[in-house]
C-alpha cells in the first residue's frame, strides 16, 4: 500500500519536531528515515503509524485520507526501538496477541492461531523458542519476535523504528541483511527510521534524509551518497573535510585550497565551503601543477584495508585523508612529518544558495616538496592539548583530599553533638514525666547508680574504673584496628585513626549519657509524679 | 575469604547490631508486650474479650468499612495513576499534589473536614437533616473519613510502577488492533499487578488501623460506631486493660498478617 504524508507539522510544546514535511512512499518499497537524533525522523514515523496526532497536514492511505483513523484500523505492523514485548507472555503468545484481540466475529479459532503463529516463527527461525518468556532471548531475538509479532495481524505496511539500533555490531549486520531478503520475499511497503546512514544505505531502496524536521534529500542509496544536495547531507553521509572560504572571479579560494569554480564568474565576492571526502584526498611529497597545500600528519591509524591519516594544514585544522596500503607505502610518511598534501576530486558550494558539488572539477593538487620536521611537533600538541608530561599513569595516583575537610567535618560534629544533646534531654524529659514504666528498667537510674554515685562513694583512691575502662576500650579499638589493618592491606594509620576516633565518640557519648543520669538524679525529687495521668505510674 | 568491596568486618557488626538493637527496641519489644498483656488473665479471658458483643460488632465494623473503602480506592488509585503516569495534561502536578493530601494532613483534622461538611451545624448538614440522611456520627461518615485518609496508598504504589513500564507495550497493544479494555486487562493490569496488590495491602492495614480520622466522625456510639481501635481505647479508659490489650491483639494480628502477606508479595515480584 501507497504511503503518502502532505505538509505534516508537530509540535512539542516550543519545539518543532515535524516541520511541514510531504513524502510519498509508493508501494513495496523499503524506505530509511534517515537523521541524527532530534531530525523529526521518528515523529513521522510514528504519525504515519498513528500514534502522534499532527498539528497540521494529512496522512494518505492509497491516497485516502487516513489522518483521522485510529491506530487500531490503519493495518500497521509497527516495530519498536526496544522490541516492547509483552514481558510476561511467552514469545507464541506474544506473536498471537494481535490475532486474539480481534472483534469475536474475525477472531480466527485457536488452531489456526496456532498454525499462523508458528508459521511466523518459523519464518523468523525462532519456533524453537516459542515457549520462551521475552527476558529469556537475546537482543536479537527480541528483534525478529517483535517483528513476528507485527507480521501476525497481516499488516499493509511496516514501519519499523531504529530496528537495529540497540544490537552489537555483528548481529546487526545479520539482521540487516535478513530484513532485506525478508522484504525482497514478501514485498510489504516499509518505512524504516535510522540513525546509521551505512544501514540506510545498505538496506533501503530508498534514503529519506532528515535534519531539524525537514527533508533534505529523497534519492537511491546511491544519488544520495554521490549527489548529496545540501552541506548537511554531505557531512552526514560520513566522514567529509570541510574547507571555507569564499568563490570570486571563477576561481574558489578555500583555505588553503585554490581551485577553478567557472560557476561563479562575477567578480563580486560570495562565502564557500568546499567538501571532500577523506578518500577524494591524495597524499605526494612533490609539489605538482598547484591546487594542491601543505599539510603536517598527525596520526596514522593503518589498521584496516586503508590506511586513515590525520594531517594538520597551515591554519591548524584537521585533515582526514584515506590512503590505499600501496600508496602509504609507497610515500611512507611518518607523523610530524611536512610532506604531504591533498589533490583531487573535492567538491565545493557556494553557501546561501543552493549547495552545488561538482565532481572532478577541482584540478589535481600537488605538493611542492617533501621536508621532515622533527617529532617534537607531537610533543608540543600535547602539551598545547594540556596533556601532562608524565606518564598518564602517575595522573591518577595523586590523592585529593576529599575526605577530611575540617571546614566541613567540624560543624557536622557541632551539630551532631546539637542533636544527640537534644534526644538525650528530650528522652530524659520523657521518663521524668512518665517515671519510667519500670524503675529497674529505667536507663538513667540504673547508670546514675553504677556510674556517677558508686565511684564517688566507694575508695576514692583507687584508680576510678572510667579512665581505666577507657585505656582498655583504647587498647582494644586500637588491636582491632592493626588486625583489621593487617588483613584488609589498609594503611595502618587510617586504623588508628579510625579507632580513636570510635572510642572517643564512644566516650563522649558515654559521657552524656553519665551527665543525663546526674541530671536525672537531681530532678527527680522535684517533679510530681503522683499527679500522672497514667495508671502505672501512680502505683 | 576476603571480599573486597565489602565493608570490614566490624563496621559491618557493628551496623547490622545497631539495626537488629533499633527494631527490637521499637518493634518487638512492644509487639509482644501486647501480647502478654492480653494473655496476662488467661486464654479464658482472652476469650472473653475478643467475642463479647461489643467487640464482635466492632469487629464487624472494622472488616465493612475496610471492605468499603478498600476497593473504592482500588478503583480511584487505578485510575489516578493510570491518568498520570500515561498521559500529559493540565494540571497533572495539582492532581498528584491532592492525592498526597491525605497524608499531609492530620487523620483529625481529615475527621474535623467531615464534621464541618456533614455535621448538624456544617455546609450540608441542614439538607441532610431535612433528607433524614445520617453521615456524621453514623457508618457512612466511618466510611468517608477512612477512603480519605488511605487514598493515596494505592494511587502512590501505582504511579511509579507505571511509570517505570512506560507506554511502549500498550502502544504496542493498540497498533496490534487492541481496544483501550482489551490493553488494560491484558497489557497493563498484569504488569502492575503486584504492585497493586502491594498498594491494596497497605491500604487495607490503615483502613483497619485508622483511629484518628475515624475517632471525630464515629461519635463513639458503642455496638454502632465503634471501629476496632475505638474499642481498644474505650476498654482502656474504662482500666479495662486486660480485654483492651486482647482487642489490640487482634488488630496486632491483623497487622501481622497484613505484613506476611506484603513480604509474600515483594517476594513473588
Amino acid at each position: 500500500m501507497s504511503i503518502e504524508v502532505r505538509d505534516i507539522t508537530k509540535k512539542f510544546g516550543a519545539f518543532v519536531a515535524v516541520n511541514g514535511v510531504s513524502l510519498t512512499v509508493p508501494s513495496g518499497e523499503l524506505v530509511a528515515l534517515l537523521g541524527p537524533s532530534g531530525s523529526g525522523k521518528t515523529s513521522l514515523l510514528r504519525i504515519i503509524a498513528g500514534l502522534e496526532r499532527p498539528d497540521a497536514g494529512q496522512v494518505l492511505f492509497e491516497g485516502e485520507d487516513a489522518t483521522a483513523r485510529d491506530v487500531r484500523h490503519r493495518g500497521v505492523g509497527f516495530v519498536f526501538q526496544h522490541y516492547a514485548l509483552f514481558r510476561h507472555m511467552t514469545v507464541f503468545e506474544n506473536v498471537a496477541f494481535g490475532l486474539r484481540v480481534r472483534p469475536r466475529a474475525s477472531r480466527p479459532t485457536p488452531a489456526v492461531v496456532r498454525e499462523k503463529v508458528m508459521s511466523l516463527l518459523k519464518l523468523v527461525q525462532l519456533d524453537w523458542l516459542a515457549g520462551r518468556l521475552p527476558s529469556e532471548l537475546s537482543g536479537g531475538q527480541r528483534q525478529r519476535v517483535a517483528l513476528a509479532r507485527a507480521l501476525a495481524v497481516e499488516p499493509r505496511m511496516l514501519l519499523l523504528d531504529e530496528p537495529f539500533g540497540s544490537l552489537d555490531a555483528q548481529v546487526r549486520q545479520e539482521l540487516r541483511r535478513w530484513l532485506r531478503r525478508l522484504h525482497d520475499d514478501i514485498r510489504l511497503t516499509s518505512v524504516f527510521v535510522t540513525h546509521d546512514q551505512e544501514e540506510a544505505l545498505e538496506v533501503a531502496d530508498r534514503v529519506v534524509v532528515m535534519s531539524q524536521g525537514r527533508i533534505e534529500q529523497v534519492g537511491t542509496p546511491q544519488e544520495i551518497f554521490d549527489h548529496p544536495k545540501t552541506p548537511f547531507v554531505m557531512k552526514f553521509m560520513g566522514n567529509v573535510n570541510v574547507f571555507h572560504g569564499r568563490v570570486e572571479g571563477g576561481k574558489a579560494l578555500l583555505g588553503p585550497l585554490a581551485v577553478d569554480y567557472p560557476a561563479h564568474p562575477q567578480a563580486e565576492a560570495r562565502p564557500a565551503s568546499g567538501f571532500a571526502r577523506p578518500y577524494d584526498l591524495d597524499l605526494a611529497r612533490r609539489e605538482g601543477e598547484g591546487g594542491g597545500f601543505w599539510a603536517t600528519l598527525r596520526h596514522v591509524n593503518p589498521a584496516g584495508a586503508v590506511i586513515k591519516l590525520e594531517l594538520i594544514d597551515g591554519y591548524d585544522a584537521a585533515i582526514q585523508v584515506e590512503a590505499t596500503r600501496e600508496q602509504f607505502e609507497s610515500l611512507h610518511p611518518k607523523p610530524g612529518e611536512r610532506s604531504t598534501s591533498g589533490r583531487g576530486r573535492s567538491g565545493s558550494s557556494s553557501k546561501g544558495r543552493q549547495a552545488r558539488r561538482r565532481r572532478g572539477e577541482l584540478d589535481a593538487a600537488t605538493l611542492r616538496r617533501g621536508g621532515i620536521m622533527s617529532s617534537s611537533v607531537v610533543t608540543n600538541f600535547m602539551r598545547q592539548q594540556g596533556f601532562p608530561d608524565e606518564p598518564p599513569d602517575a595522573c591518577n595516583m595523586r590523592f585529593e583530599g576529599l575526605y577530611f575537610q575540617p571546614r566541613i567535618v567540624f560543624p557536622l560534629i557541632v551539630v551532631g553533638i546539637l542533636f544527640q544533646s537534644a534526644t538525650l534531654f528530650l528522652l530524659l524529659s520523657a521518663i521524668l514525666w512518665w517515671n519510667a514504666l519500670v524503675p529497674s528498667l529505667n536507663p538513667f537510674e540504673a547508670a546514675y547508680n553504677r556510674f556517677v554515685a558508686a565511684p564517688r562513694a566507694t575508695a576514692p583512691l583507687t584508680p576510678a574504673p572510667m579512665p581505666r575502662r577507657f585505656a582498655q576500650g583504647m587498647a582494644a579499638a586500637f588491636l582491632l584496628g592493626a588486625a583489621l589493618a593487617l588483613r584488609g592491606g589498609q594503611p595502618l594509620v587510617s586504623w588508628i585513626l579510625q579507632g580513636f576516633l570510635v572510642v572517643a565518640f564512644s566516650a563522649l557519648l558515654f559521657g552524656k549519657f553519665c551527665l543525663g543520669a546526674y541530671v536525672y538524679h537531681l530532678l527527680k525529687g522535684r517533679v510530681a509524679f503522683a499527679n500522672s495521668t497514667l495508671p502505672w505510674a501512680r502505683g | 575469604m576476603s571480599r573486597p568491596l565489602a565493608e570490614p568486618v566490624g563496621v559491618r557488626v557493628l551496623l547490622i547490631v545497631v539495626a537488629l538493637a533499633y527494631l527490637g527496641l521499637f518493634l518487638v519489644m512492644p509487639l509482644l508486650a501486647v501480647f502478654t498483656q492480653a494473655l496476662e488473665k488467661g486464654l479464658a479471658a482472652y476469650a472473653a474479650a475478643v467475642t463479647e458483643p461489643l467487640a464482635l460488632s466492632a469487629l464487624k465494623l472494622t472488616l465493612l468499612t475496610a471492605a468499603i473503602a478498600v476497593p473504592l480506592n482500588l478503583i480511584f488509585g487505578l485510575g489516578a495513576a493510570w491518568a498520570i503516569a500515561k498521559f500529559d495534561f493540565p494540571g497533572k502536578n495539582a492532581l498528584i499534589t491532592l492525592i498526597d493530601l491525605p497524608f499531609a494532613v492530620s487523620p483529625v483534622i481529615a475527621g474535623m473536614i467531615f464534621i464541618l461538611l456533614f455535621g448538624r451545624q456544617g455546609y450540608l448538614g441542614p439538607w441532610l437533616g431535612e433528607h433524614d440522611i445520617k453521615v456524621v456520627f453514623a457508618f457512612p461518615g466511618l466510611a468517608l473519613a477512612t477512603t480519605f485518609v488511605t487514598f493515596p496508598f494505592v494511587a502512590r504504589e501505582l504511579i511509579p510502577v507505571m511509570q517505570a513500564m512506560g507506554k511502549e507495550e500498550e502502544e504496542a497493544a493498540r497498533v496490534l488492533g487492541a481496544g483501550g479494555w482489551q490493553t488494560f486487562f491484558r497489557i497493563t493490569l498484569p504488569n502492575v499487578k503486584w504492585g497493586l496488590l502491594y498498594g491494596v495491602i497497605l491500604c487495607n492495614a490503615r483502613a483497619m488501623g485508622e483511629f484518628g480520622a475515624v475517632s471525630v466522625v464515629s461519635g463513639h456510639v458503642r455496638g454502632k460506631t465503634n471501629t476496632l481501635p475505638l474499642h481498644v481505647e474505650i476498654l482502656y479508659n474504662e482500666y479495662n486493660f486486660q480485654a483492651a490489650f486482647a482487642v489490640a491483639s487482634l488488630l496486632a494480628f491483623l497487622a501481622l498478617v497484613t505484613l506476611v502477606a506484603k513480604s509474600f508479595v515483594e517476594w513473588r515480584s
